[in-house]
């Protein structure tokens, strides 16, 4: 406490009252991080302050006949260099006077006793106005209902319980391992399908239903009380709520823990049983819902409320796991500390972690939880404005002026008004707007390398194919990969032993005959020239053995440079008639064909500065500086490629109608780059990267352009 | 005149059973938000109101014709239908203003010998509509009060015309008390140190004159009679027809309010609230205090301590914390425990380097007496909280008094929202009008001057030194008074009105000292500052409303000269101080002289050589203007905290019941 004022200036109204805690006032005593802390319930506003030892300590004096200044004189005494400021303590008692736990000896202030309900009113209604996106509208008090049922559940709050629990789940996660395959296939496809949408929405409210009487159950469970219930609109869709702060008193911080966890606990056992059914069940409605069933509660369920970076089931649990309550306020709060100590020099501002290893909690809490709703906020935005345009994109707008502007609202309040920073402002100011300045102008004057990266593969035309032109054995290689050749030129040799047999066998035989037609011709003319026919036979057999022979020579198709296929695996390997070897290529005649998306063609043809290549197999080597040859002006869906589908890790995602695998799903732009001729091994079919090079932008710019891209593919406008 | 005129009481009709105020407005944050947009932009559109202003005085122009040629019996007639018609009305609505002026004026002119311009008709027409008027100085503001003041009292309210200091209450209650007179109503005067009887008197009267303060604490004291249950209990009390609390209280309520130099007022002294302490409550032994003097002096600026000018506040380094531990590690007491020690470090090094005999307090028989930085003047019966007061005490070798515990604290902001009718008046008002809408919902309207203005302005200077400003303002004033103009120097503090006087008495001239030390001869160097030759050193008492009539034959030589010795808090005041020359249409002429060594004179100008080359000097100069500039928005915003903290302290503390 190192407040630079021991005395206040208001201590004349105060020094004499004679202040004493209500006797109906509810304190609860709970530990945090091995300090005990004493937590006081404000019942109208559902508030809860936490006081710490040393406050405890002020509060303990409070016993109606010591007046305020002997209780300052008096905590002075016992805190020694702990005691609190003047200001402190009318802090402390404006606290607990608004907590309605203070009893005092003069008649209360009806002006301010008439603004407070007044300005708690408003303060709800604001907060309704405040986020349209998370309306709550509560129905009824159902702490009766929760009271009667629970005798139903009772026995799962337990110990015992609890490890049913656990086995149930453990056998149920196991049988889902088992049933997978089953259960992950087309996931997507099924959860799209109409009437499982329509399952969807029947499945939904009850299932939220039942997880949210889990948490009424476990705080009831535990002695707390529930007297809210009703429906908040997420995002318009309703979901149920229940009100559970009253096991904020709860003195263990494991039934805290245990009634945060409820509700999921709760999806998950019903998870289990869906889970039942489904294995069970014909396929049919039934099976269907129950894959509904499991999906919510158990996905999910998982996903939303098991995110501690919202302030929903897992941030409670988070809290009381960690014991820092109040994570994110404190987390906000340290960050302002840090700022106001570091970077504007307030030498007396106090650390909110007051308790060890706090902070680096605090520090990390607060920019994952803010980075991760504004993704959110953006996601959540942009879906309600593809479903419902106009409304949707004022919602959108609202929700980020929200999620950003009060943040920015609240900061430039504190900056110029805070007393706290009343010595430094001067200081607060410039760091802040140089901060800002710097943010600005590195968004919107300093130019960032943008380019659009885009794949490929090398491509050739099938005039220069060099395809096996028989079955067989490569015997040799004739030329240099590289070298120039003409055409017809061989190119390498292949053999067929079976042939070059065939082909002697066929020799020997119209040596055969021959002879035999010469020994024939003084003999009988007739049987001579029957003879001769055959012999004419078999000489053509022969040659046409021979042809083969000869096709067993790979000639070049054309005047050009060889470019074979991995060369050094040809000897000795046996080629298929047909098969591919490798090109002969011209001069500047290889090519890279380039697949753009939709979004990106416009930049890559108006605005490239230069474009380089870089090979997926040797990411080391760089092409720079390659031409375009040709762009398809239209756009396509069929790949020119396998390898450019997703699933082979490329960028185009497949079209899962089409049975050939060819089409792509959404259409994209080819674009053909040449490639320089003196390039190394570069196979055709080889996937390659492509960067275009849009020069340097500010990032604001090319955000902007992201932005608009967006917008306008997804909203159609 | 000193004594209160309370005849023609029983005339008056008799005020309500009740002590009337204002309530305050409850306000919620978006409204004070509008407002505060609202009055750095609409409320400078002053047209609409000028405009009834002037059309009220144009009509009551009209009507004197008629009103000149009553008898005084037919004109004293006309005054008491005026009454009649007033009374009944509650109001001075806008229909009986243009009468109510004439005959007024007409009333003015028979009994003052002073005939009211247009000028200040319209002046008093804008303070009877509720806002301010910037009038240049010498226009007669006086007289517009008591126009106002006496149409205003005929209401019935109790009217109570706030000036400067008390010296100016009391003239302007003897100035104005023929007219009020003659119209059957009476004139009071509250001053320093007068008792509750005569107090309680001089509120009785229809229409009561006293300084800012003196109504203010007479308020407070009214505010502990009625007790925390306030109006109600006081209604109770009525009824059963128990009226010892009502006798016991001074004023008759807060009604119409009139603030003559309501910048000075309503703004600068704005920034300390008014506390009333009680008496001797717990005690500061002497010792303590002599042990944090003796440890204070052991340590060292910049390394144990550092002391920020602009806001008067001296600051313990982590440092000079543990070197207090180290010194006070064999003391009793307060000493051994750390929020303590601190304070007591704090309080001692405050008192050493932040608060100046002469300056800021000086040393009486009877203790350590307070100087009010904005008149001058000693508040024997103010004191320094917390222990503070006893430390200087200790420091000047006094006897150390007892602690005194505040048992009300008010802000002059509030304290002035609590007037049904709320208007004032200045030469300088322009500058503060947005503060003004922003927390009294209160307009300024300007006003042109009666004559063209012969005030002129003469070249400022800069000197490296204080020496060689005393030695050139000496040597100019050997000069004016050689064309046997009188001069009037302007000085900021008491030690440097005594430098200002012992430099021009090297020059062997003789000067008038008007300071705080000396303010029973006030009146009588006021009457001959205006004589040929004649040199007057002033601290900001002469500032304010002091009207120095020139002697015969001052004007031909060109009127009274004012040089300004050094740059004051705000730029309101130089020109206040301008403002003493050159009035109504007299010659006169002013400049201001800066030294490097002056306490608003920026780092900078203190340590490089502007002073010294024809080109550095102008420089210099803007720099001490914005220094100037700067500690006016200094000052703006801890008023404007001030009155923040008061509202979110009302939240807070409403444990503690209803502020009184």
């Amino acid at each position: 406490m190192t407040a630079q004022n021991l005395h206040s200036a208001s201590w004349y109204r105060v020094r004499n009252l004679r202040p004493r805690l209500r006797p109906n006032v509810q304190i609860h005593r709970q530990e945090f991080r091995g300090r005990v802390w004493h937590v006081l319930q404000d019942h109208a506003t559902g508030q809860f302050f936490r006081f710490s030892p040393e406050t405890w300590c002020v509060i303990g004096l409070m016993d109606g006949r010591r007046t305020v200044d002997e209780i300052w004189l008096a905590a002075s005494d016992r805190l020694g260099d702990d005691m609190p400021t003047q200001d402190e303590v009318i802090q402390l008692l404006g606290q607990l006077h608004k907590a309605d736990a203070l009893a005092g000896d003069v008649p209360p202030a009806l002006r301010e006793l008439d603004e407070r309900a007044r300005s708690a009113r408003r303060g709800r209604l604001l907060k309704q106005v405040r986020n349209p996106l998370f309306v709550r509208i509560p129905l009824f008090d159902p702490d009766r209902l929760i009271a009667a049922t629970l005798p139903l559940v009772r026995p799962l709050f337990s110990g015992f319980g609890l490890i049913v629990w656990f086995v149930v789940i453990a056998l149920s996660a196991f049988q889902a391992g088992m049933n997978w395959e089953e259960l992950s296939s087309n996931t997507l496809e099924r959860v799209l399908a109409a009437e499982s949408v329509v399952m969807m929405f029947l499945v939904f409210p009850p299932l939220k239903l039942l997880h949210e009487l889990g948490h009424g159950w476990a705080v009831k469970r535990w002695g707390g009380e529930v007297h809210e219930i009703g429906i908040m609109l997420l995002v318009m869709l309703p979901v149920p709520y229940v009100e559970a702060s009253s096991s904020t008193a709860f003195a263990s911080r494991w039934r805290r823990f245990a009634v945060a966890g409820a509700g999921m606990m709760t999806e998950l056992l019903i998870a289990a049983a869906a889970l039942q059914i489904w294995l069970a069940a014909e396929p049919g409605l039934l099976r269907a819902a129950a894959f509904n069933v499991m999906l919510i509660a158990g996905v999910s369920t998982l996903l939303f409320n098991g995110n501690p970076l919202l302030r929903f089931d897992a941030y409670y649990m988070l809290g009381d796991l960690l014991e820092i309550p109040n994570l994110a306020t404190r987390a906000s709060k340290w960050w302002a500390y840090v700022c106001e100590r570091w970077l504007f020099g307030v030498r007396d501002a106090q650390s909110p972690a007051d308790q060890p290893g706090e902070a680096k909690w605090l520090a990390i809490y607060a920019p994952a939880s803010f980075a991760y709703r504004i993704v959110l906020m953006l996601t959540i935005a942009l879906f309600v404005a593809e479903a419902v345009p106009l409304v949707g994109i004022a919602l959108a707008v609202w929700t980020v002026l929200l999620t950003l502007g009060a943040p920015a609202w609240k900061i430039a309040r504190h900056l110029l008004t805070s007393a706290r920073l009343e010595r430094v402002r001067g200081r607060a100011l410039a760091v802040t707007a140089a901060g800002c300045a710097g943010f600005v102008a590195l968004l919107f004057a300093v130019p960032v390398p943008h380019a659009t990266v885009a794949q490929g593969v090398v491509w050739a035309p099938e005039a220069g194919r060099v395809t096996a032109t028989g079955d067989g054995f490569v015997r040799r290689v004739v030329v240099e990969q590289g070298a120039e050749v003409g055409p017809g030129q061989p190119l390498l040799r292949l053999e067929d032993p079976l042939l070059r047999r065939e082909a002697r066998v066929k020799a020997a035989k119209l040596d055969v005959l021959e002879l035999e037609r010469i020994s024939r011709e003084a003999e009988s003319l007739t049987e001579s020239r029957l003879v001769a026919r055959k012999a004419a036979f078999a000489r053509e057999d022969l040659a046409h053995v021979e042809r083969k022979l000869a096709e067993l020579t790979v000639t070049s198709p054309r005047a050009g440079r060889v470019r074979l296929l991995n060369p050094g695996d040809l000897p000795n390997r046996f080629v298929r008639r047909g098969e591919l070897l490798g090109y002969v290529l011209r001069h500047g005649e290889r090519r890279v064909r380039v697949v753009v998306l939709q979004d990106a063609v416009d930049l890559v043809r108006n605005d490239t500065r230069r474009i380089d290549l870089r090979l997926a197999r040797d990411p080391g080597a760089e092409v720079r500086d390659v031409r375009v040859v040709r762009e398809v002006p239209s756009g396509d869906r069929e790949l020119p490629n396998p390898a450019l589908a997703l699933s082979a890790g490329g960028p185009l995602p497949l079209d899962p109608n089409d049975p050939n695998r060819r089409r792509a799903l959404e259409t994209f732009y080819q674009i053909e780059l040449a490639l320089p001729p003196d390039l190394g091994p570069l196979g055709v079919g080889e996937r390659v990267h492509a960067r275009f090079d849009h020069g340097r932008e500010p990032l604001a710019a090319q955000l902007w352009r992201y932005a608009r891209q967006t917008f306008l593919e997804r909203l159609d406008i | 005149m000193t004594d209160t005129a309370t005849s023609g009481l029983a005339a008056l009709p008799t005020v309500g059973p009740l002590y009337r105020e204002r309530a305050e407005p409850a306000e919620g944050m978006l409204e004070a938000a509008c407002h505060a947009v609202y009055a750095r932009t609409a409320a400078r559109w002053r047209m609409a109101g000028r405009a009834r202003a002037k059309r009220s005085a144009r009509r009551a122009g009209a009507m004197a014709a008629e009103i000149t040629a009553l008898s005084d019996t037919d004109l004293r007639a006309r005054a008491t239908a005026l009454h009649r018609s007033v009374a009944q009305a509650g109001a001075v609505s806008e229909a009986l203003r243009p009468e109510g002026l004439a005959v007024i004026a007409e009333a003015a002119w028979r009994q003052l010998g002073l005939r009211p311009h247009p000028v200040q008709l319209a002046g008093a027409a804008v303070l009877l509509d509720g806002a301010f008027a910037e009038m240049e100085t010498g226009e007669g503001k006086t007289l517009t009060a008591a126009l106002a003041a006496a149409l205003l009292a005929l209401t019935g309210e109790p009217v109570h015309v706030l000036t400067a200091n008390d010296y100016l209450a009391t003239r302007d209650a003897g100035f104005v008390e023929p007219l009020l007179r003659f119209l059957g109503l009476s004139v009071g005067a509250v001053a320093g140190g007068m008792p509750e009887p005569e107090r309680r008197a001089a509120y009785r009267a229809s229409v009561t004159y006293g300084s800012g303060k003196e109504v203010a604490f007479d308020y407070l004291r009214d505010r502990l009679v009625l007790g925390t249950a306030g109006h109600a209990r006081l209604r109770v009390s009525g009824l059963r027809g128990d009226d010892r609390r009502r006798e016991r209280l001074v004023m008759r309520g807060l009604g119409a309010c009139i603030v003559d130099e309501a910048d000075s007022i309503m703004v600068d002294e704005a920034r300390t609230p008014l506390v009333l302490s009680r008496d001797i409550e717990g005690e500061l032994p002497a010792e303590v205090c002599h042990e944090a003097l003796r440890i204070a002096d052991t340590l060292s600026e910049g390394g144990d301590f550092a002391i920020d000018r602009t806001r008067h506040r001296v600051e313990l380094t982590e440092a000079g914390e543990d070197r207090v531990a180290e010194l006070s590690a064999d003391l009793e007491g307060l000493w051994r425990v750390a929020p303590h020690r601190r304070d007591l470090a704090v309080k001692a090094l405050s008192a050493r380097h932040l608060f100046r005999r002469d300056e800021h307090y000086l040393v009486a028989d009877s203790g350590v007496e307070i100087i009010d930085e904005y008149t001058g003047r000693t508040m024997p019966d103010r004191f320094w909280n917390d222990g503070l007061h006893q430390m200087i005490e200790a420091k000047e070798g006094c006897e150390v008094s007892g602690i005194r515990t505040p048992l009300l604290r008010l802000t002059y902001q509030r304290f002035f929202r609590r007037y049904r009718h709320l208007s004032g008046m200045s030469g300088t008002l322009v500058e503060v009008a947005a503060e003004l809408w922003s927390v009294y919902r209160a307009r300024v309207f300007d006003l042109p001057t009666h004559r063209p203005l012969r005030r002129q302005r003469l070249r400022s200077r800069l000197f490296p030194d204080e020496t060689a400003k005393w030695s050139w303002i000496a040597g100019r004033t050997a000069e004016m008074i050689a064309k046997r103009r009188p001069v009037l120097i302007g000085v900021r503090t008491v030690d440097a009105a005594r430098r200002a006087h012992d430099a021009i008495r090297a020059r062997g001239i003789d000067a008038r000292l008007l300071s705080a030390a000396q303010d029973k001869e006030e009146a009588e160097i006021v009457s001959e500052a205006g004589a040929p030759g004649a040199v007057t050193v002033a601290t900001n008492m002469a500032g304010r409303g002091t009207d120095i009539k020139l002697a015969p034959g001052v004007a031909e030589a060109g009127g009274l000269h004012v040089i300004v010795a050094e740059r004051h808090q705000s730029r309101r005041i130089d020109r206040q101080l301008a403002g003493r020359c050159a009035r109504q249409g007299d010659p006169g002429s002013f400049e201001i002289c800066v030294s490097a060594e002056d306490e608003l004179a920026p780092r900078l100008v203190r340590h490089a050589p502007f002073s010294r080359s024809s080109l550095g000097r102008p420089i210099g100069l803007w720099l001490v203007d914005r220094a100037q500039a700067r500690l006016e928005r200094i000052h703006g915003r801890a008023r404007a905290r001030l009155v923040r903290q008061d509202q979110n302290l009302e939240g807070l503390l409403a444990f503690a019941g209803e502020d009184l």
